[in-house]
């Protein structure tokens, strides 16, 4: 039985499919912004703007996709802390990995 | 009534999804194995006891000193575990089966075929001669030829496959399905340390599926990961191997230190000092077991801030497991103490471990570790913790929990004959090896010259083997006769404190008959003495209040296995091993797709 | 009574989270290691070209590349959407926003093979240099993900064709979502790390 808040002669959107719609439209203009700033052949090769923006950047389009698309804002405690502690630990092991490898 | 014994026969077993089944397969196909890694080492030890012997050839040598590592490890210690994990881990938290009981089919199937295919290597002539961890570049096309690399990649690629389904689906039912009031810090510490060991299992267990895809693309598409003439790096092999390893060590010894932390207290009639600790202590050495794994590295040049770095992480780890320790000895310490086997294998766990750990935090130095490098102290070393230690541990599981699987009581006097030749036989084979390490004798050679003064203690190692192998003997007889004739046990013949001892032995299919309500740790230890006086025991109706919902068997997991197998075979063959292996593939989609549509 | 309806009557569990759902939770978490793993070879790599062989900044097409990453983005949308459709039992538009993601993983799929033949072409394969080895080992291993999440995904949609109304199953739904959206988290890291740092 469809539900009233997304009746297919209902033209109003529900709330949470206006949120996931709003942050669509975030995602593609960060997207883009990645995009024009790569293009900038000035600031391409600058690590000092290139590694910290663009990093945000992607590193919000990341926590907008698990914490919204993928629901984790909603779930329990534990899941957060689960996806988010491993998040970091695998940043933790592949920095030590990268400080001790004999190529860099 | 042995309820999960075969009603329909060899069928019900290969389509089986019930834990209890799968456990004692894992226990079966892992004792199995177990021959083969056990006469792999009497060989090799047969062939040390003089110097300049040529009973085994160099080759052969080194195809079982690879052999008998990555057997015991992979397909003796994991699967024994494994066997653990499917029986206790449902029945302690109360729980009715797996969280997945399809996939636990699944993981079992996968492993054993992985193993065999392993193991096939003998019959194709072709054993790898790699060590158990396979060193790039030996493992290159150049320096190995033939296929037999290929069969301990495989090999491991599939039993890792199995351990990292089954890590999953343990870890979903020890978080998912506790039983009413077992919050996390109300259970039992086996099932923290198996919990703990799950996050080992599939964090680590994706490193090294990477490494291995690497060795196979180097070694059939020619690229050059670890083939320093393309600009690769021979230590990157030994860091990603490592990443897996270290954890993977951690991850045979948690299981044996939470089935310990079980033996312990029951037969001291003391609950275990310090749980919160216990519990602290598992975690931390969980966590900082992915941060050490340099310390198999030392000697490849890692540089003073690295080695540094590696060398104080380790040592930390020394605090956490001797907080343990400690609080075992705190836990024996004013109980009444009863010397039944299972016990006494426990109590030599923590002896034999805590050696093993002193030689450990020697070599967490680095100056110390390039002495002892690559020297027989390091095979000292592990032996005693992975044999005095966690097979001894796994031992004492067997002991205390086979009346609760078979319901029959496995012989004392058989069990103490048993233990006496396993102490006496390990310790003679393995304490020597530290004088051999300290006076320079390398490991992984198939002889040594007479006149370096390793004679002596090169035969006492080996007497020491020949009376383990006695030992184990006994101990198949000893399975054999009480299972048959052994003395009937009754639900709970050591006056246990968790949760399994209030079933029926061997338990029901369905597991609990009234869900179970725990309010505490050890709460079927308070249930059966209340305020300090025994009360009759509530153990577990023998009918059900409603009829219980058990998951249908399934063939499935079977069918799913092979296509893997036959995935893996395709790499063997050159020209037609891409339809092997297209045809493996289509067989998991069409398991997968079947699966999927089934009714569970 | 259709198979995925019988199997989990919304029983109780500990955490609060489904037992499926809380599987791929950790199945995603340990992906978090095998793509941690790869991205990190990628990275030690870097400089890996081989002189006078192509290297990323040779072959790469940032147009081709952010043309896919929006098709994935917006294949994301639309499996939250479906996800929507597939709790308030709306029929049609679950399976039109089911279809999109497949089809969306069609076309991602499409751009790289398109980016793979333009890239051979050039004479950058995999055994070119190790640069290249490392990117096509984490490329094709994404690629791959995403290969097993549009047959997936097709499949929802083809049992939603055939079995109608009878068949909302939102927790198999919002497993498949969870697989997709990491798929595309992954791929949101792989844009940055790999793409967009190339100059670098």
């Amino acid at each position: 039985m469809p539900r009233s808040d997304i009746s297919s002669h209902d033209k109003k959107l529900s709330p949470i499919t206006k949120k996931y719609l709003i942050i669509c439209v975030v995602l593609v203009i960060l997207t883009l912004i990645e995009y024009f700033v790569f293009k900038i052949e000035t600031i391409r090769d600058n690590p000092v703007i290139m590694y910290p923006f663009l990093g945000a950047l992607s590193l919000v389009k990341l926590v907008l996709v698990v914490g919204s698309y993928m629901h984790l804002e909603s779930e329990p405690r534990l899941l957060k802390f689960l996806f988010f502690g491993t998040a970091i630990l695998t940043v933790v092991i592949f920095t030590i990995l990268m400080l001790s490898s004999p190529l860099t | 009534m042995a309820t999960y014994l075969p009603k329909t026969g060899i069928l019900s077993w290969l389509t089986t999804v019930d834990h209890k089944k799968i456990g004692i397969l894992y226990g079966a196909s892992a004792f199995f194995f177990l021959i083969f890694g056990g006469i792999e080492a009497l060989l090799m030890r047969t062939q040390l006891i003089l110097p300049n012997l040529e009973l085994i050839s160099a080759q052969t040598y080194n195809g079982l000193v690879t052999m008998h590592g990555t057997t015991m490890i992979f397909l003796f210690l994991m699967p024994l575990i494994s066997a653990f994990f499917n029986f206790m881990i449902p029945l302690m938290i109360g729980a009715p089966d797996v969280a997945y009981p399809r996939m636990n089919a699944l993981s079992f199937w996968v492993f054993l075929f992985g193993g065999l295919l392993l193991n096939y290597s003998f019959i194709a002539g072709q054993v790898p001669q790699v060590g158990w961890f396979a060193y790039a570049n030996l493992t290159s096309k150049t320096y190995t030829p033939d296929h037999s690399v290929d069969f301990w990649i495989l090999g491991i690629q599939i039993v890792g496959l199995a351990s990292l389904i089954s890590s999953i689906n343990f870890f979903v039912t020890i978080l998912n399905m506790r039983c009413k009031g077992m919050s996390l810090l109300k259970m039992p510490i086996f099932i923290w340390a198996s919990m703990i060991t799950q996050v080992l299992l599939f964090l680590s267990l994706p490193v090294i599926t990477i490494a291995l895809v690497m060795i196979t693309a180097d070694r059939t598409f020619g690229t050059g990961f670890f083939d320093p003439g393309l600009g690769g790096s021979v230590v990157m092999w030994q860091h990603l191997f490592w990443i897996f390893g270290h954890p993977e060590v951690y991850i045979l010894i948690l299981p044996a230190m939470g089935i310990v932390s079980e033996i312990i207290p029951v037969f001291s009639r003391k609950p275990l000092f310090g749980y919160p600790v216990m519990v602290y202590s598992v975690t931390a050495i969980g966590f900082l077991g992915f941060a050490v794994w340099a310390h198999h590295m030392f000697t490849t040049g890692l540089g003073p801030w690295a080695s540094t770095f590696f060398s104080l992480a380790t040592m930390m780890i020394s605090v956490p497991t001797g907080m343990k320790i400690f609080n075992w000895i705190s836990t024996l310490w004013g109980g009444q103490i009863r010397f039944t086997t299972a016990h006494l294998f426990a109590i030599s766990f923590v002896a034999m471990f805590t050696i093993g750990g002193l030689s450990g935090i020697m070599h967490a130095s680095p100056p110390i570790d390039y002495h002892q490098h690559d020297t027989y102290f390091v095979v000292a070393h592990f032996h005693y913790v992975l044999y005095g230690g966690a097979v001894m541990g796994l031992f004492g599981g067997i002991y205390y929990w086979f009346p609760k699987f078979f319901g029959r009581l496995l012989s004392e006097r058989l069990g103490r004959w048993q233990f006496w030749l396993y102490m006496i036989g390990f310790n003679l084979t393995f304490f020597p090896m530290h004088f051999l390490g300290l006076q320079g004798m390398p490991r992984r050679n198939f002889t040594y010259a007479p006149d370096q003064g390793w004679e002596f203690w090169n035969i006492v190692s080996s007497i020491g083997a020949y009376i383990t192998a006695v030992g184990a003997l006994l101990f198949a007889f000893n399975v054999i006769y009480s299972l048959l004739r052994g003395q009937k046990s009754g639900p709970d013949p050591w006056d246990g404190r968790t949760l399994e001892w209030s079933l029926e032995s061997p338990p029901p299919e369905y597991n609990f008959a009234a869900a179970p309500h725990v309010n505490q740790v050890d709460d079927w230890w308070h249930q059966k003495y209340v305020d300090g006086k025994k009360v009759s025991p509530p153990y577990q109706p023998t009918q059900p209040d409603s009829p219980p919902h058990l998951p249908n068997p399934s063939f499935w997991p079977l069918v799913l296995a092979i296509g893997v197998t036959l995935l893996a075979t395709g790499f063997f063959f050159s020209t037609t091993g891409i339809y092997i292996s297209g045809f493996g593939a289509l067989v998991i989609i069409i398991a997968a797709y079947g699966w999927s549509y089934e009714t569970p | 009574m259709h198979p995925t309806e019988v199997v989990h009557h919304h029983k109780q569990t500990n955490t609060g989270v489904d037992d499926r759902k809380l599987g791929m939770w950790i199945l995603i978490i340990s992906e978090c290691f095998l793509f941690g793993t790869l991205i990190t070879n990628f990275l030690i790599h870097k400089k890996s070209v081989k002189p006078g062989t192509p290297g990323g900044i040779d072959v790469f097409d940032i147009e081709i590349t952010t043309w896919s990453t929006f098709v994935l983005l917006m294949s994301s949308v639309a499996m939250v959407l479906a996800l929507q459709a597939c709790k308030n039992r709306a029929l049609r538009p679950f399976q039109f926003w089911t279809f999109l993601v497949a089809l969306g993983g069609l076309i991602f799929l499409g751009f790289q093979y398109y980016e793979f033949s333009h890239f051979l072409h050039n004479d950058f394969g995999f055994t070119t240099n190790l640069f290249a080895s490392s990117f096509f080992l984490l490329t094709g291993c994404h690629g791959l993900h995403v290969l097993v999440g549009t047959l997936w995904l097709s499949t929802i949609g083809i049992t939603s064709l055939i079995r109608g109304d009878r068949w909302f199953s939102p927790v198999s739904v919002e497993i498949a979502g969870l697989y997709w959206h990491f798929v595309d988290v992954v791929w949101i890291v792989i844009f940055t790390v790999v793409y967009l740092y190339i100059y670098l």
